[in-house]
């Protein structure tokens, strides 16, 4: 059994609010089963990885607990986050914009070996 | 038997405070796993709990499970290298038994440990947890179990 897992955050829009929560979630509870876990944020989703967007995002209306503290969790229960290098010329970022927990920015080729990889299984929102 | 704050953490057990596991001596080699009641009130409502199945093996600070709430996500680290032997399916079905029963019927795992003399001079036993996890609550400004915690 593959002990990887990727989570490919591609089509979430941040305006859905309550698509932000489940990969996160997941994020987190496969890094808390003890398997490696990755989230690449391209597209739409690469904004979250934006210092400032996510803590302004909730899931639940009126909820305490903010877009950015579901990726904390996950982060502090071992995933890494990475934005995707192309993606950062469309919402005007560079790497000095990035949350602390995003681990660096990383290329498409990147994505494509892990996707194609026997070692990882991938999930892609 | 210690009761802090409202928590109950049974004599008969050795604990792993950081991490707030318990373990129950079986005999013949092994050990039954769970969390304390602390960490269930800390957690909040359980909505989910999955032990890992028998035969796995664990390192130190693998989880032997996790735990899941609305919000939260929480694994229950070992804290020694073991074998899993038996796992709890009913708490899967069940998992407010973390709240009601987290010295009973929510045990987790039964583990084999490699090396369970090792193992146990890295816990604290019962009669002697009060007053680490007195310091645990007051750093996580947690102020105690309710009623039947």
């Amino acid at each position: 059994m593959p002990r990887k897992l990727l989570i490919v955050i591609a089509n979430t829009d941040p305006r859905n609010h309550e698509e932000l929560g489940s990969p996160f979630f997941q994020a987190a509870v496969a890094a808390a089963m003890d398997f490696t876990v990755e989230v690449i944020c391209t597209a739409a989703a690469g904004r979250l990885m934006k210092c400032g967007v996510a803590e302004t995002l909730t899931v639940k209306p009126g909820s305490d607990k903010s877009v950015y503290d579901f990726i904390k969790d996950a982060h502090g229960l071992g995933a890494q986050f990475y934005a995707c290098a192309g993606n950062l010329e469309l919402f005007d970022m560079d790497a000095k914009d990035l949350i602390p927990e995003c681990a660096g920015v990383v290329g498409t080729a990147y994505l494509i070996d892990r996707v194609m990889s026997d070692e990882y299984r991938v999930l892609s929102y | 038997m210690p009761i802090v704050n409202g928590c109950v953490l049974p004599d008969e057990l050795f604990y792993d405070v950081e991490r707030q596991v318990w373990y129950r001596e079986l005999g013949d080699g092994l050990v039954e796993v769970g969390v304390t009641a602390v960490a269930a009130a800390m957690a909040g409502t359980i909505v989910a709990v999955t032990p890992k199945r028998a035969g796995r093996r664990l390192a130190a600070g693998n989880a032997c499970a996790v735990f899941e709430s609305g919000k939260f996500v929480g694994p229950a680290k070992v804290a020694f290298p073991a074998e899993i032997v038996r796992s709890n399916d009913a708490i899967m079905s069940q998992p407010g038994l973390a709240h009601t029963d987290p010295y009973g019927a929510a045990w987790l795992v039964v583990l084999r440990p490699d090396d369970w003399h090792a193992a146990k001079a890295l816990l604290t036993p019962g009669p002697k947890v009060a007053e680490p996890y007195l310091e645990l609550m007051r750093l996580a400004n947690f102020a105690g179990c309710s009623a039947g915690c």
